[in-house]
């Protein structure tokens, strides 16, 4: 199985040539000016003197990023086999207050859960879902790895809201 | 060089978690979203393995960093470009800059400096090993010209290189209507001579 990572990247489409050859000089090719036009790319192009502006979706764009793809259900299949949710077996599952709803102080989203599934092959993996997210998958290699990598995900949650027990994972 | 056997692979996983763990936990202080590691892996390194993995038609961005001391080598943070604006993004509050995007570079750089301090102070206190680190450098374009600059500034070629890798995701990074999850991977590079030096660190703490 690949990892999320590369699936991510697999997702992307060819990027065109308007990349420079420095992190910033990429940066200002996909800018534009403030009056809309597009800026001068390379290095020779850019004085930091203009205002410029941009936008992650410009940049995408410009990229020939589809953030469609990011809903194509043939890949949401490749990460999250549906075929297979027959002969899943559920071990135990964890809930949390979601965080999205918490952040944007929207009541009506569903508690995020995280499950334990057994597959069968007999590999263990988690399996989140959780508001505003795909849905993910991580493959553990037994019942305590889940409850460490559960616990740790607790720590870091309780370091970001001190104040929020409600958003830490709690077993059902 | 000898090959890592299975016990060694695990602990030196088990060392990039630990490593990661601490990283991913300034992180997400730092960008203020949920950072949540994913896969981890040890094995000699392989350029290879990395075009055949992400294709060179994909724009990368690579915040590399060198090390010193008792463990020579780099590490690489590796992200696809708009995943890194948007992370640059976050540690400038904002989704849309007006003005200089050397801004960006700074920010991703000083990320850079936070992640691999966070990771390379926890190997250093639980290996006790003497470690430091130089100033980041930023780097785009195919992920394997990003370890080609990063080999080249190391002085060394891949043959021999020892990669731990973990990744990890920064979640909740959007506004929720397109990109959202930042997807970055972190490469310890180390020379043979600190592989050496890892391996007897972890005889030691087996002892």
């Amino acid at each position: 199985m690949k990892n999320k990572w590369i699936q991510h990247l697999e997702k992307k489409k060819s990027r065109n040539n308007t990349e420079g050859s420095s992190f910033v000089e990429m940066l200002h090719s996909l800018a534009k000016l403030d009056d809309g036009s597009e800026s001068e790319s390379g290095a020779s192009g850019y004085s930091g003197a203009k205002t410029r502006k941009y936008s992650l979706e410009d940049i995408q764009q410009e990229l020939a990023y589809d953030i469609r793809t990011e809903k194509d259900p043939a890949i949401e299949d490749e990460v999250i086999p549906d075929n297979n949710q027959s002969q899943l077996t559920e071990i135990c599952r964890w809930t949390a207050r979601s965080q999205r709803g918490y952040e944007t102080g929207i009541d009506t989203y569903e508690d995020d859960y995280v499950r334990l599934l057994q597959l069968h092959n007999g590999q263990l993996v988690l399996r989140y879902n959780v508001a505003g997210e795909d849905t993910f998958e991580m493959e553990v290699g037994s019942i305590e790895e889940a409850d460490n990598l559960i616990m740790e995900d607790n720590m870091t949650t309780s370091e970001l809201y001190p104040g929020n027990p409600e958003l830490q994972w709690s077993k059902k | 060089m000898q090959e890592l056997d299975s016990l060694e692979i695990d602990a030196l996983k088990e060392i990039g978690s630990i490593g990661m763990g601490n990283a991913t936990t300034a992180l997400s202080k730092l960008v203020g979203r949920p950072v949540r590691l994913n896969l981890s892996d040890a094995r000699m390194f392989s350029l290879q393995s990395i075009a055949a993995s992400i294709p060179d038609t994909i724009t990368m961005t690579g915040v590399m960093i060198n090390t010193g001391g008792e463990l020579r080598g780099a590490a690489v943070l590796l992200f696809e470009f708009a995943n890194s604006v948007l992370l640059s993004d976050l540690m400038l509050d904002s989704n849309e800059i007006t003005g200089d995007p050397s801004m960006n570079e700074s920010a991703l750089c000083e990320l850079g400096n936070v992640f691999t301090g966070s990771y390379f102070s926890a190997l250093s206190s639980f290996l006790d090993l003497g470690i430091y680190q130089d100033p980041p450098e930023i780097t785009i374009g195919p992920a394997q010209e990003i370890f080609e600059n990063a080999f080249s500034r190391m002085g060394v070629k891949p043959a021999g290189i020892l990669t731990i890798e973990t990744m990890f995701m920064v979640h909740n990074a959007g506004d929720g209507t397109g990109l959202n999850t930042i997807y970055g991977d972190m490469f310890l590079l180390l020379e043979p001579s600190s592989t050496q030096r890892l391996r007897a660190s972890i005889q030691k703490l087996l002892a």
